[in-house]
């Protein structure tokens, strides 16, 4: 009997199915949650071979139980046999010895003593009187019943096995005289004319050699038809097996090249066992859902693979043009912002000669007037300067200068820069330095320009209240902190408070003059330091930034300097 | 006239007094008779004895032994003087419910046929006097019948087939057979014979006895008699003793019929009907007070005797011999 395996590909399957998409949906979410397993790379037993082992086991202990339970009853059967015929032996020479024992007398029962000695297993014999007189004590071996034997230790009625080793048995019989004058009906009356005298036992020895020669070789026997028996059983039980098992193997061969992706659907011969035609036809049913869905996934991952590389170009063309206008908005801001500052400088320069050329002439009423003409181009150029920043931080240009920078020094003067500031709000001004006069390694001016922007609007936003200027050095962070008690910043603003051009509402812009460039900038060159800007605030409670960077240690070479 | 009428009176109750004195001596007269009547029947029950209510005991019985027990039992109720009630031994009979039935029979003897019935007799509590037959046992306490035949019969008919026999010889037990052996000595002379007995004390002593009874034996002219109960081993012994009496033409007399069957010369067994009317007999004079001995012997004995061995030993029997014979081996075939 030969099973057929057919190859084929499944049928193409039909992709304008409504739920090919949601089946595709499916089977994605199912390959995310239980991933695809390999094959198991350490050998496992065979359902066969078990059964095989399993079974032949028990048969092969089942048969040598089997053996040993027979040979063990035959074994007991020989030697009750033996044991009988020992017995009748010793009784057939008890009835011999009558008149030896009666005349005190041995070789009454010498023929008697020959006769038994004949037997073959017989090897000694001996008559004992009721005196414990030895009357007859024959046989091959030297060994003397009598040793063993006393009138105290074996007391019968009837002869019985008295004593036992491995190579001897020992059996007595007692022996009777009888007189009876009952055997004339005449005399019927009395039936106490028969009487028994107790005149003293026999035993024999009985080397039981040949019992066990005898028992062994029905073991032996025993054994090798279990064996028999059992191997038979394994041959017929291996074949079975291998017929049963036969469908399963080709339809595990099937599964195995289908799970390479062939797809195989199975074919059991119709003779195979109902359960691996039902497991065939459930795996051929399961095979070609299979392959339809696999066909659908294909088409979807065709279409999504053009989708995707159709949208990276257009993403990729996006962005360039991003940066390429981000680029050409920075260099033009870089431009035009020195372009600016250029006739700025000259406005501040001729304002400063008009001022010094009228206090010379003695013309007073002008100076507040200069002075605020002195005091907007200040400010245009600090606006044009923060441009020029930012610009130069988004097209990449702005560079780290860092030097050998005094913190504690640093903070001093920008504490001293925002004085003026400070006292114009009415705030006070807590400086608070937990550093020595050492050098750590920084770009100082960016440094020292994060101080201002933080100070100056805390400056800005705090009326009448306290400003704490607090820093921390350790080994691995300088942790600089500005804390005011004022006016707070909202949830929602401080998501936002750190965008370029970004300040708080129109209402408080008219209130509090800015460009809206300080907090952004302050974060960008904490950024090109390596640190970062923390903010903790509440509104109407006060605002405490915090700039935290990573120490570098001075160079020695320059510590002079 | 008052004189006159006087003397009338006198005769009238005269007349009437005379009467009177005649009714009263007649009833003095048969009330004397009466009593001499009474006398005379005391008298004549005194001389016709009333009979004593006896209980028999014998074991049940089938087969042979039921046609020898009823023998028996049938001697004993030919008693006339026996108001007999049978008791038969079943197997779950007690001794209370025999004793019951000896009480409620008002039994003032109790006659036990058999061994069985012995032993059961001897453990009654009972007032009635116990008497025992058919047992071959020594005297214990109750009087017996023995089955073994008094020895007598057996040496007159000793004497009578084999008169050249002038010496007997056994083996006894004291104890069982002593009384048998002092009753043979009592009548040795009447009949010629010597008696001369070996005492043996058990069965390995007898063998030996025997031994030397034969080797002792004057042949031909010794006869070896082998009492019942006796001591001689009778698978293995006796076939020897029959076999060495032969060769030696000694005359084996016994009260066994089968050792006559086996080689022996004659053998004296119990007549069972009149062993029966001997037990009442001595029942009835045990409890008359007439009768002393403990133990005697059968009288009424059968003789069986084997042919063979008579000639062998050189007997010659006449056709009026043999007709004395109630059994004769070799039987016919």
């Amino acid at each position: 009997m030969t099973n057929q395996h057919h190859k084929h590909h499944m049928p193409a399957p039909d992709t304008s199915s409504d739920t090919s998409v949601n089946d595709t949906d499916n089977l994605d979410s199912a390959m995310e949650v239980a991933p695809a397993k390999k094959p198991r790379k350490h050998r496992t037993r065979s359902f066969q071979a078990t059964l095989f082992t399993q079974f032949s086991i028990a048969g092969f202990v089942l048969a040598i139980a089997a053996a040993f339970a027979y040979s063990y009853m035959a074994s007991t059967m020989i030697t009750r046999i033996f044991e009988r015929e020992g017995i009748q032996a010793t009784e057939n020479f008890a009835r011999l010895s009558e008149l030896a024992l009666l005349y005190d007398s041995g070789e009454n029962a010498q023929e008697a003593a020959r006769a038994t000695l004949n037997f073959p297993s017989i090897k000694h014999v001996a008559i004992i009187s009721a005196e414990n007189t030895i009357l007859l004590d024959e046989g091959e071996t030297n060994e003397k019943i009598m040793s063993s034997l006393t009138s105290e230790s074996w007391q019968k009625n009837e002869a019985s096995l008295f004593s036992s080793n491995k190579a001897t048995w020992h059996i007595a019989a007692p022996v009777y005289t009888v007189y009876n004058d009952d055997s004339d009906s005449s005399l019927i009356l009395d039936d106490e004319t028969v009487a028994e005298t107790y005149l003293g036992y026999v035993a024999i020895q009985i080397d039981t050699s040949e019992v066990r020669s005898f028992q062994l070789e029905i073991f032996v026997r025993n054994l090798a038809v279990g064996l028999g028996y059992g191997l038979a059983f394994a041959v017929v039980l291996s074949l079975t097996l291998r017929r049963l098992l036969k469908p399963m193997r080709a339809l595990t061969r099937v599964m195995r090249e289908s799970s390479d992706g062939a797809y195989k659907s199975s074919e059991i011969d119709t003779k195979a066992s109902s359960e691996v035609v039902q497991i065939s036809d459930v795996y051929n049913e399961m095979i070609s859902k299979l392959a339809e869905r696999d066909q659908k996934l294909r088409g979807q991952k065709d279409l999504l693979e053009t989708e995707v590389a159709l949208r990276t170009s257009e993403l990729v063309q996006a962005r360039d043009s991003a940066l390429e206008a981000n680029r050409h908005k920075s260099e033009f801001l870089a431009n035009i912002t020195h372009e600016l500052r250029t006739p700025l400088q000259s406005i501040l320069g001729y304002s400063e000669v008009v001022k010094e050329v009228l206090e010379d002439e003695g013309v007073f009423g002008c100076d507040e007037d200069v002075d605020k003409i002195t005091h907007n181009a200040d400010h245009l150029l600090g606006l044009i300067n923060s441009i020029l920043d930012i610009s130069k931080i988004e097209a990449g240009k702005m560079e780290i200068n860092n030097q050998n920078t005094n913190i504690k020094a640093l903070l001093k003067r920008s504490a001293d820069t925002v004085a003026p500031l400070v006292e114009k709000n009415g705030n006070k001004l807590d400086l608070i330095v937990d550093a020595d006069d050492e050098l750590i390694l920084i770009d100082e001016k960016k440094l020292f320009q994060i101080l201002l922007n933080l100070l100056s609007n805390a400056a800005k936003f705090t009326q009448d209240g306290t400003i704490t200027l607090s820093t921390f050095i350790n080994d691995h962070d300088i942790v600089i902190s500005v804390r005011d008690t004022g006016i707070g910043i909202s949830d929602e603003q401080q998501a936002i408070i750190f965008e370029p051009f970004r300040q708080i509402d129109g209402s408080e812009t008219r209130q509090f003059f800015g460009t809206g460039l300080g907090l952004s900038i302050t974060l960008r060159f904490t950024e090109l330091l390596g640190g970062k800007v923390t903010l903790e605030s509440e509104p109407d409670k006060g605002s405490c930034f915090t700039v935290t960077i990573p120490r570098q240690e001075a160079l020695l070479a320059e510590t002079g300097s | 006239m008052v004189l006159i009428k006087s003397t009338v009176f006198s005769f009238r109750y005269a007349g009437r007094i005379t009467a009177l004195t005649r009714f009263l001596a007649g009833i003095l007269i048969a009330l004397g008779l009466q009593i001499l009547l009474s006398a005379s029947s005391a008298a004549q029950e005194k001389a016709t004895p009333t009979k004593i209510n006896t209980s028999v005991i014998l074991p049940a019985a089938t087969g042979a032994a039921q046609i020898i027990y009823n023998e028996v039992l049938q001697g004993v109720t030919s008693h006339p003087e026996l108001n007999i009630t049978v008791i038969t031994l079943q197997p779950d009979t007690t001794i209370e419910s025999v004793e019951q039935q000896v009480k409620s029979m008002q039994s003032e003897l109790v006659i036990a046929i058999g061994n069985k019935s012995y032993k059961l007799a001897k453990a009654l509590n009972t007032p009635a006097q116990v008497i025992a037959g058919g047992i071959s046992g020594k005297p214990n306490g109750i009087p017996t019948v023995s089955l073994t035949g008094d020895p007598e019969p057996t040496l007159a008919e000793l004497k009578r087939i084999a008169p050249h026999i002038n010496n007997i010889r056994l083996v006894y037990n004291e104890s069982i057979n002593g009384w048998w052996y002092e009753r043979a000595k009592q009548v040795e002379d009447k009949y010629g014979l010597k008696i001369i007995g070996y005492v043996a004390s058990d069965i390995k002593d007898g063998v030996k006895l025997y031994e030397q009874l034969l080797d002792e034996a004057p042949a031909k002219t010794t006869a070896v008699w082998i009492p019942l109960r006796s001591v001689v081993p009778s698978k293995t012994i006796l076939p020897l003793l029959l076999e060495k009496a032969w060769g030696k033409k000694l005359a084996v007399i016994s009260n066994n019929p089968s050792h006559t069957k086996l080689g022996g010369l004659i053998a004296l067994y119990p007549e069972h009907n009149k062993m029966g009317k001997q037990l009442a007999d001595f029942a009835v004079a045990h409890f008359r007070g007439t009768e002393s001995e403990q133990i005697v012997g059968t009288q009424a004995l059968r003789v069986a005797i084997n042919l063979r061995t008579s000639s062998h030993i050189g007997l010659r029997l006449s056709a009026k011999d043999r007709d004395g014979f109630d059994k004769i081996f070799p039987t016919k075939r």
